[in-house]
């Protein structure tokens, strides 16, 4: 338990370390940002209590916003992501997947992509949507929520599988 | 009492979300008013010394560009003394006169941290209140505007950048007096928006367009950005005007702040007429 805690503690500060001085910098020339945070949200440990799941969340997206100035706009998305992350293991892993103790990585390769990319959607989603608060930009932000959902699907396993044997 | 102590056990984690999201919402609608600072903002000490080891480090990779630059802001600057020299002027003696100072002064500043490619950019400046740095004061580049000081800390302060859906800066026409608002419309970070300028404004592309000197921001003829393209809206009889900014707000490293020595009289002023 504690190990896994200080695992959690050390992920989440990698994460936002990564995220405001690297990926923060790192535009492309169609103008997306990737989030690589959301794979604090991935790799959460399923069998963790949700409310500190939540709690954590939350507080990675505020740090976020304090370095990005963008009110609360991450926690917001953050947030959101927790809370239906259950939702989705239990669309992708069957009703029971609380009881097998299952890990991200005990996934197969297809389940893998399909929470990832839902996780990621719902996090971009509510996070551009609060960002451009905008309907008359409505087109303009879901291009750019599919072009960064992609990109940050594709960064996310790649980085999930580069970092396998640091992070077990 | 007990079903309602229920009710909250069972549904304490939907509870907890809905608490949580509703504080992030309240974040959010502080940060879009005016003239109220944001809860949270990269001026605070923890994020501004991050913000300032990385940009020390990443400063070295665009030293090369940055030389270039001053090199041709100062041959600008040669060029205009020189012309200034060459005019003969009728010999005049200056009084002393408090009132002959320059209305504003420049403070270089370095950027440590600069965005631009999200709907609502800032930029983060490694100065703050200790070296004078207020809320509302102009910051240009060595080309041209940049953005307007948002919130201050001691020793770093953020900018709201002209890459903001909140940013509107006065404007006009280099030529005449014809002026508008540049806004941005949050697409492309190398197009800005000119709006409300009159249907009898002499407009051409490739015009310059320069600050208005309306506010108490920035000087009168600070260079903005060329016309890209434009269209008169037939049913408003407003131009719409694209412009090309000379800043180019991807490449940033140090910034000028003007300090406007009139601002508090003319804030005042102001305040008794709005009143």
């Amino acid at each position: 338990m504690s190990n896994n805690f200080f695992l959690i503690g050390i992920r989440f500060l990698v994460l936002l370390l990564v995220q405001v001085l690297i990926f923060n910098k790192l535009n492309l020339s169609i103008a997306v940002t990737p989030y690589v945070y959301v794979i604090y949200f991935i790799l959460f440990p399923i069998k963790e209590k949700r409310v500190s799941f939540l709690f954590t969340s939350f507080l990675l997206g505020l740090a976020i916003d304090m370095f990005m100035n963008s009110g609360g706009i991450h926690a917001a998305a953050s947030v959101t992501t927790a809370y239906f992350r259950p939702a989705i293991l239990k669309a992708v892993f069957g009703i029971s997947y609380e009881t097998q103790s299952l890990k991200f990585r005990q996934a197969t390769g297809y389940q893998k992509v399909i929470i990832v990319l839902l996780l990621t959607l719902i996090h971009h989603s509510v996070l551009y949507f609060l960002e451009t608060f905008n309907l008359n930009l409505f087109l303009f932000t879901l291009t750019k929520v599919f072009l960064t959902v992609i990109f940050t699907t594709i960064l996310s396993i790649l980085l999930i599988h580069l970092f396998r044997t640091s992070t077990k | 009492m007990q079903q309602l102590i229920r009710f909250f056990v069972r549904n304490h984690v939907s509870l907890i979300y809905v608490a949580l999201l509703s504080l992030s919402l309240v974040f959010i609608f502080q940060s879009h008013q005016y003239h109220r600072s944001a809860f949270l903002n990269s001026a605070n000490a923890l994020s501004g010394n991050l913000f300032s080891i990385a940009g020390g480090i990443e400063s070295y990779f665009h030293l090369e560009k940055k030389n270039s630059i001053l090199a041709e802001e100062n041959s600008r600057l040669r060029q205009m003394v020189s012309k200034l020299q060459t005019v003969e002027l009728p010999e005049i003696t200056l009084q002393k006169d408090s009132s002959l100072h320059a209305q504003y002064t420049f403070k270089p500043a370095k950027v440590i941290n600069n965005n631009y490619a999200l709907q609502n950019n800032f930029i983060t400046l490694k100065i703050g209140k200790n070296q004078g740095v207020q809320r509302e004061m102009g910051v240009i580049s060595s080309n041209g505007i940049v953005g307007i000081i948002d919130n201050v800390s001691g020793r770093f302060s953020t900018v709201l950048s002209i890459l903001h859906s909140k940013s509107r800066i006065n404007a006009r026409l280099k030529k005449s007096a014809h002026f508008g608002s540049l806004i941005w419309n949050q697409k492309d970070p190398n197009l800005l928006q000119l709006i409300d300028v009159p249907r009898m404004a002499p407009v051409k592309k490739g015009d310059t367009i320069v600050t208005g000197g309306k506010s108490a921001i920035f000087p009168d003829g600070i260079p903005i950005g060329v016309i890209e393209n434009l269209n008169l809206n037939e049913a408003s009889n407003y131009f719409e005007i694209d412009v090309k900014p000379f800043t180019d707000m991807t490449n940033l490293s140090y910034v000028y702040i003007i300090q406007n020595r009139f601002r508090e009289e003319i804030k005042a002023l102001e305040k008794q007429v709005n009143e």
